[in-house]
């Protein structure tokens, strides 16, 4: 009897050796380092140590700074996405991709600037920024800075979800009430908000730069020191366990949640914005005041500085990075076409089951060092020199927030399209071109986007995964911050964020259309 | 139309990733060899460049970057024992370089250029091989102290005076771990760590890298700071408001550390790794770091830019690299315990 071949089942046996293999062996790891059983005796040490009240501090203080910012962050954001989406506020697309900006920085860079404007750094230039005698260096600060960097984000999924929302319900409430029309909208995006706390959440834990520059101890650099200072990727691994408990905990409430959800509407519009509300006088004003301030303090300073630190040598820096640069484009890409791809039919085939967030949770959990040494066991001795470690360090890595920004739009599909398909003996491949991809083109889009340029500015797992003789534009400008060479530092990151601009504008372009 | 313009898309997406594709996975080139490089890479990679048009061999290095100093090429090399990729590590200091010994990731390789080298500054079984030093400096503003009260001492550290007003790198890292590990060496475990605790309580100020204490004192955030010569003598190039004093020159001494190369174990181009740490153990390897990055040769008949001393005219640290590598995991430890709360 002839068996036809199960396309799901093979992608379900890729998708764990791909991107669950490094962490079953990181866990294994635990109890069999080079493959040999080492008893308990060293693991009770650790959780001797994990229980310290040092270590203990450090966490909640981790912890306590990411809720704050994804809080500040959150609340921006939704403010915005409100603004942007729900009133008549003129020219908002171009509102919202000057807000979007912020989020294409760096995150260390954007600090770097400030800490430069505040005259914290001396500069190497023509011109000296005095110093401004305020102490930064402070968890206050560092929410700042970072709720800065990290707004545009939910501002992009809560508008996502604004965009989404079926203009008939809207039109329903402002008939019979029309006061509590931003009750129905808040209730409606609820679920968009949470995602995109949860999502800023686990960016900021997983910062690692940003807080020291700015001299703060979190937990991510403790993991980091284990790896990097005491090279015990056993203790790593072990510490990271809480973060790994805490993101499960909260991932899986939100996703209880979700499933009791009664408020998703179904809309295959996703362009058209709401125009619920008019800004008229005062608030007009506000709004206003509101938007100049915001982008002043999240790109107006940080370009300000690129641009008086760069002194016009964007040819000289570019010659000598170019190379660097279409390394960047090249990879980046490759990374975001597979990653996005793989989310699609991830969420195709897994979409009804509850092990879908494992796809989310568990790579979010790991530290970018510990995927990346785990990567450079399994594979070294049959990748040599290759980038499939790097491309698959980046599928693991960039897979959950691929899927996050897909997910919204895979619940709006509705299912019996598929289920007609197959009644309709079509095959896979036939759902898969017809159906789902047509209907899913916007948000592989979106999430090739931000993919993109997560992959473009991505610097700790590229350092231990890139093979020799290959480097990428972050790295090179990482490196040359070392030496001071802050012209070409600030010319470079001007070239990578006009370049990513472009893109962005052209894809967000073509989607309006 | 629509179908055409849709098979258009289709095809230049298949072009840009078949592009791709072949971009990252060309035929590996023969005669190569792959270096780890802990040094900065503005001023090895012309080394580098120099040594492929001389040999025809190609050079595939792998830089590190600040964020990682050394450490992330020490752990890939770990990583990779059973299967090594890498050919020769050049590294900024010596005491990972040990390190990599102890963990059987070297293997010896006695170099001909290697034989004018101080006995001091290299491996006594060739493992490991030093050049171009750099020396632990104290540098202050000139705005800010006084020439007559400059710091010439690490202990004025812990001087009450300066309370708040001086940095230090980031202690569990790079060559500012290695100067803890050398105090707890020299002055002994109980001293070293009195000494840390008076440190900490005179609120030394801990900044990420040698980098941002040369920008921290050229700022004017730091009134003084501890980095290595290369990032001072950038800032005084550059006419930046800050000197340079080479600490405890009447006492215990200044720490000198050198670059060190070293050959792989079972490296997968043995022969092309030879050749190069024979070129960067040379003559003009050293001229040409003295010139544009300021280390400080270590052979006697290498030509001196006027800024850079000789390293006979340094008082060194009496103590052995041995022993501080030896000391190198407890004073991590207890730096990171103290200082990173």
């Amino acid at each position: 009897m002839k068996t036809s071949f199960n396309f799901k089942n093979f992608f379900l046996l890729l998708i764990f050796l791909f991107i669950f293999l490094p962490y079953v062996y990181l866990f294994f790891y635990l109890f069999f380092p080079n493959f040999k059983f080492v008893g308990l005796n060293s693991l009770a040490e650790y959780i001797q140590l994990i229980f310290s009240i040092r270590l203990f501090k450090i966490l909640f203080r981790s912890l306590g700074i990411g809720i704050a910012t994804a809080f500040t962050s959150t609340l921006v954001g939704l403010t915005l996405a409100l603004i942007l989406e729900c009133t008549d506020l003129p020219a908002s697309n171009l509102w919202k991709k000057l807000l979007f900006l912020p989020f294409l920085l760096p995150s260390y860079l954007f600090v770097f600037t400030w800490l430069g404007f505040l005259g914290k750094r001396g500069t190497f230039t023509t011109l000296t920024f005095p110093n401004i005698p305020i102490n930064v260096y402070n968890p206050f600060f560092l929410i700042f800075f970072l709720t800065l960097c990290f707004f545009p984000f939910p501002m992009f999924l809560i508008s996502l979800g604004l965009r989404n929302l079926n203009q008939n319900l809207i039109d329903a409430a402002k008939i019979y009430n029309s006061k509590k029309i931003l009750r129905l909208v808040l209730s409606l995006i609820f679920p968009h908000v949470l995602v995109a706390f949860f999502i800023t959440f686990s960016f900021v834990v997983s910062e690692y730069m940003v807080p020291s520059f700015l001299r703060i101890n979190t937990y991510q650099n403790e993991i980091f020191i284990q790896l990097a200072t005491f090279y015990d990727v056993r203790k790593a691994t072990f510490y990271s366990l809480p973060l790994l408990f805490i993101f499960s905990l909260t991932f899986l409430l939100m996703y209880k949640y979700f499933n009791q959800n009664l408020y998703f509407s179904i809309s295959s519009n996703f362009r058209r914005s709401l125009k619920i509300w008019r800004l008229t006088g005062f608030k007009k004003f506000l709004t206003y005041v509101f938007l100049i301030i915001l982008l002043l303090l999240s790109i107006g300073i940080p370009a300000f500085v690129l641009i008086i630190e760069s002194e016009g040598k964007f040819l000289s820096a570019l010659t000598l990075a170019r190379w660097e640069f279409l390394n960047s484009i090249a990879l980046s890409f490759l990374s975001a076409f597979l990653v996005t791809c793989s989310a699609i039919l991830i969420l195709y085939f897994f979409s009804d089951r509850k092990i879908l967030n494992l796809f989310i949770i568990f790579p979010l959990m790991i530290p970018s060092p510990l995927l990346a040494i785990s990567l450079i066991v399994l594979t070294s001795s049959f990748f040599q020199q290759t980038f499939l470690p790097l491309l698959l360090a980046y599928l693991s890595r960039f897979l959950p927030f691929s899927l996050l920004i897909s997910l919204p739009f895979f619940i709006q599909i509705q299912k019996n399209l598929f289920e007609a398909a197959r009644l309709s003996t079509s095959s896979s491949f036939k759902i898969l071109r017809k159906i789902l991809f047509p209907l899913s083109k916007k948000s592989f889009l979106n999430s090739f986007i931000l993919v993109f340029i997560l992959c473009f500015s991505e610097i700790l797992i590229t350092q231990l995964l890139i093979p020799p003789g290959f480097q990428t534009l972050a790295l090179r400008i990482e490196t040359l911050l070392h030496y001071g060479n802050y012209s070409f530092v600030a010319s470079l990151n001007l070239i990578s964020l006009i370049f990513i601009l472009i893109l962005y504008s052209i894809l967000f372009k073509s989607e309006s259309l | 139309m629509m179908i055409l313009n849709k098979k258009i898309g289709v095809f230049i997406i298949g072009i840009i990733l078949l592009g791709c594709l072949l971009f990252f996975f060309l035929p590996k080139e023969e005669k190569v060899v792959v270096v780890y490089v802990a040094h900065d890479q503005d001023y090895s990679e012309p080394i580098l460049k120099k040594f492929e048009n001389l040999t025809g061999i190609k050079v595939k290095a792998l830089y590190d970057t600040e964020a990682t100093k050394t450490v992330g090429l020490v752990n890939r090399l770990i990583a990779e024992k059973n299967n090594p990729q890498a050919d020769v590590f050049w590294n900024n200091e010596m005491i990972r370089s040990i390190l990599l010994k102890e963990k059987g990731i070297l293997q010896p390789y006695c170099s001909p250029n290697a034989k004018d080298i101080p006995s001091f500054f290299k491996d006594e079984d060739c493992y490991w091989t030093g050049f171009a030093a750099r020396a632990r400096v104290i540098i202050y503003n000139i705005q800010k102290i006084n020439e007559s009260e400059a710091p010439s001492s690490i202990y004025d550290f812990i001087n009450p005076k300066w309370k708040g007003k001086a940095c230090i790198a980031n202690p569990i890292l790079g060559s500012t771990s290695t100067h803890i590990a050398s105090l707890f060496a020299l002055l002994g475990k109980e001293k070293a760590k009195e000494f840390l605790l008076k440190m900490k309580a005179n609120e030394v100020q801990i900044v990420e890298s040698n980098s941002m204490v040369r920008d921290q004192v050229v700022a004017g955030e730091c009134w003084f700071g501890l980095t290595d010569t290369d990032d001072a003598w950038d800032a005084i190039l550059a006419g930046k408001p800050i000197k340079m004093v080479f600490p405890d020159q009447d006492g215990m001494g200044t720490l000198v550390f050198p670059n060190t190369v070293m050959l792989i174990k079972n490296a997968p181009h043995a022969e092309n790794g030879k050749k190069l740490i024979d070129f960067l153990l040379s003559n003009w390897v050293e001229e040409e770091l003295a010139r544009k990055a300021l280390q400080i040769p270590l052979k006697k008949d290498v030509k001196l830019p006027e800024n850079v001393p000789k390293v006979e005219e340094i008082r060194m640290m009496n103590v052995s690299f041995q022993k501080i590598y030896e000391n190198l995991n407890e004073s991590t430890q207890f730096i990171h315990n103290i200082f990173l709360t």
